[in-house]
């Protein structure tokens, strides 16, 4: 499926996080992947910061989960967040929570994670200039070979890592065989310093 | 059923006697509190410092919740001769995170130890386990309706008074000296102990919180900083609210101005009217809470002058930014007020700027929150300024003279800019000491520009200390440097005191440079 700038913007919820209910948050993801996709076993909330909300991240994603009435949330570093982050992890529902943010956004929420007890299965640092690219995993078994994914598929063309990055985070153990969405030629490649990860409850 | 072979062992411990020792970690704390797998572990390698994450990967984590539980991890590791890296909340992220001293130590976390067990409105003290964070003393606070403040440092909420004040970290308000503001401890000891220290060792005493020095050696000072015991409990003393807080900037536009401002601010805080630390900011760490360098430039290097001139220009920021507050009743404030203004506008220099001039300023705000011990996490925007998750906090000492001000601004951004690296600096002057915080932010997904960042803080440590001056804090990856530069007598003291309480070398080997198997 070619997804489309427009596609996302028409599917993709972006709000503030301060006051989710995760109730909420597990109803519409549960009710929206079609059955022949790798069902994730729990809802997903997307974690955005800056430049990777425009970003084909999101793409990746909605890829992934087509039809998804996605969570999306922007980062920031005021204390509502924290609250409500902190809260999320804690709540006790299991919850799959992946993100592309920026290295303040990143310190943070990593902390976050560890202090709640949440497993990071994942979690890569990206620097990502004209021309250059770093993609450097800490850890992470199940995603040993997305580093290596990105590299080829920045390689192939700038704008697509991004998309990549977001389609195997948001399809974990489907996303190794199935290819990321290509990026629209006018859409500009992400780059700057970025951190991504994948944090289960 | 075999456990699977650990990839990551403590310094000389094979691969059976580990596991052995997994096994009974986990008959103690219960299998859930033993973590051992990847995407357990990788949450406590996330470090900041310019070396290989796997040279502080920790073979193992534990969770504990009771004193008992400490002491029998500690019997355990005795036993199978494994060391154990303690960390409270762990998010001592400029410093070295929650990431050991050295590789396969297993972390024990004390998140979990989170109880607030007595806080006192009258006697304003509180009695807090290593678990318990800024945040929960303040709801808890703000829950009894208490008037009472916290100090916690720059990352507030999410890090906690036992660690700060053991690590000796520094808040903002008048009670930033945490580990002055400390009284009494309990500290589980390698042999598996209890020592309360203090007035906490005497039957029936009440005064475990109010009275520091007890009899005989003053003991709490060997448990900061250092590997002697784990600190299960700590006393602390909590800041009145007072009736009125005024914070305040003074803006100041050339560098030099900086030798001037210390001499002029410095009276005023040894004499107490301005009774918390003076905190004199540079350009970049006044910049960081609004400005990313990729705003100005995408090059690789040090920054250039013209660009953190014009960052200057541009966001209306001064070469240096004074902050402090002033604290009391009306009467107290008013007149201190009037001290400080006549005295800045006498000096001929400065803008001074009010909580109401400022406006929604975010850099402002930020300080004032600090000084007033509200939660906040501005200073993580200092991350983002280069990007790419490098930060290494360098921090001298000196005496509070404007003289030493402008020499070490120039020695270090010398050493910085020769590395490619900027200075994002400030000096914190206490009455008669003056801390320099220089930020070492690189990108750590750059290889080289790792390499360099290592290179400039070598080269930091070794021309500082040319020049008489001692870093009080630093990263785990220049704990033994750093151990050498306060001299081979210190050095063989702890190790002395190592040997007599910890023999077996299970306590966090390597903290602040002391360890038996070195």
């Amino acid at each position: 499926m070619n997804v489309t700038r427009r596609f996302i913007l028409k599917s993709i919820v972006l709000s503030g996080l301060a006051g989710t209910a995760m109730g909420r948050l597990g109803l519409s993801l549960a009710d929206s992947v079609p059955a022949a996709q790798a069902r994730p076993a729990r809802p997903t909330l997307v974690l955005v910061s800056g430049e990777t909300e425009h970003s084909a991240f999101l793409q990746g994603i909605a890829a992934a989960l087509p039809g998804g009435h996605l969570r999306v949330q922007r980062t920031d570093l005021g204390m509502g967040f924290v609250r409500a982050l902190s809260q999320l992890l804690r709540v006790g529902r299991a919850v799959r929570i992946i993100g592309l943010v920026d290295d303040a956004s990143a310190a943070l929420i990593v902390e976050l994670a560890r202090a709640a007890d949440a497993r990071l299965q994942w979690l890569g640092h990206h620097s990502v200039a004209a021309g250059q690219f770093h993609h450097r995993p800490l850890g992470g078994n199940a995603f040993s070979e997305l580093a290596v994914r990105l590299y080829d598929a920045a390689a192939r063309d700038s704008r697509q890592w991004a998309a990549t990055l977001g389609f195997v985070l948001a399809s974990p153990g489907v996303g190794q065989a199935a290819a990321a969405p290509p990026v629209p030629a006018a859409q500009p490649p992400l780059t700057g310093h970025f951190v991504s990860f994948a944090i289960e409850t | 059923m075999t456990e699977p072979d650990q990839a990551v062992l403590p310094r000389g411990v094979a691969q059976q006697e580990f596991q052995k020792a997994i096994g009974k970690f986990r008959n103690l704390l219960g299998a859930g509190n033993v973590l051992d797998k990847d995407e357990q572990l990788v949450p406590y390698m996330k470090i900041m410092m310019p070396v290989d994450e796997a040279e502080h990967a920790p073979s193992a984590a534990l969770i504990a919740t009771t004193v008992e539980q400490v002491q029998g991890i500690v019997a355990i590791c005795n036993e199978h001769k494994i060391p154990v890296w303690t960390v409270s909340t762990g998010h001592n992220l400029g410093y070295g995170s929650s990431a050991p001293h050295h590789r396969g130590q297993v972390i024990l976390d004390l998140k979990k130890m989170n109880k607030i067990i007595d806080v006192d409105p009258e006697l304003c003290t509180a009695l807090v386990e290593p678990g318990v964070t800024y945040q929960q003393l303040v709801d808890y606070i703000k829950e009894k309706g208490y008037k009472l403040w916290v100090d916690p440092p720059a990352p507030s909420a999410i890090v906690g008074p036992v660690g700060n004040t053991l690590d000796r970290g520094v808040g903002y308000t008048p009670y930033a000296e945490h580990f002055l503001f400390q009284c009494g401890m309990e500290v589980v000891l390698a042999n598996g102990k209890v020592l309360r220290t203090a007035m906490g060792g005497v039957k029936g005493s009440n005064t475990w919180q109010v009275f520091k020095w007890g009899y005989g050696p003053y003991l709490d000072g060997i448990f900061t900083q250092s590997n002697f015991g784990i600190v299960t409990k700590m006393g602390l003393w909590l800041m009145p609210r007072p009736d009125v807080f005024k914070p305040f900037a003074v803006k100041y536009r050339k560098d030099e101005d900086i030798e001037e401002l210390v001499e002029l601010f410095r009276p005023l805080s040894i004499n107490g009217v301005i009774p918390n630390g003076v905190v004199f900011v540079g350009t970049l760490y006044e910049a960081s809470a609004t400005v990313r360098r990729s705003d100005y430039t995408m090059d690789k290097g040090a920054t250039p002058k013209e660009i953190i001139q014009r960052i200057r220009d541009e966001r209306k920021i001064g070469a240096w930014t004074v902050y402090g507050a002033l604290y009391g009743t009306q009467a107290h404030v008013d007149i201190n007020w009037k001290i400080v203004t006549e005295l800045i506008q006498k000096s001929g220099k400065g803008e001074i700027v009010t909580e109401e001039q400022a406006g929604g300023d975010p850099a402002f705000k930020y300080r004032a929150d600090l000084m007033r011990g509200d939660m906040t996490l501005t200073e993580f925007g200092l991350y983002n300024w280069r990007g790419g998750g490098g930060s290494m906090w360098f921090a001298p000492v000196s005496q509070a003279r404007g003289s030493e001000t402008l020499k070490q601004v120039e020695l270090a951004t010398q050493v910085l800019n020769k590395h490619g690296l900027d200075y994002v600096g400030e000096f914190i002057v206490t009455q008669r000491a003056m801390h320099h915080i220089i930020d070492v932010l690189f990108n750590r997904n750059d290889e080289e520009e790792t390499k360099r960042a290592y290179d400039c803080f070598a080269e930091l440590l070794d021309q500082f200390e040319k020049n008489g001056y001692g870093v009080y804090r630093v990263n785990t990856a220049f704990m033994n440097r750093v151990a050498e530069s306060y001299g081979p007598v210190q050095q063989e003291i702890n190790k002395t005191l190592k040997r007599a309480l910890d023999p077996n070398n299970i306590l966090a080997p390597g903290k602040s440079g002391i360890d038996l198997g070195t």
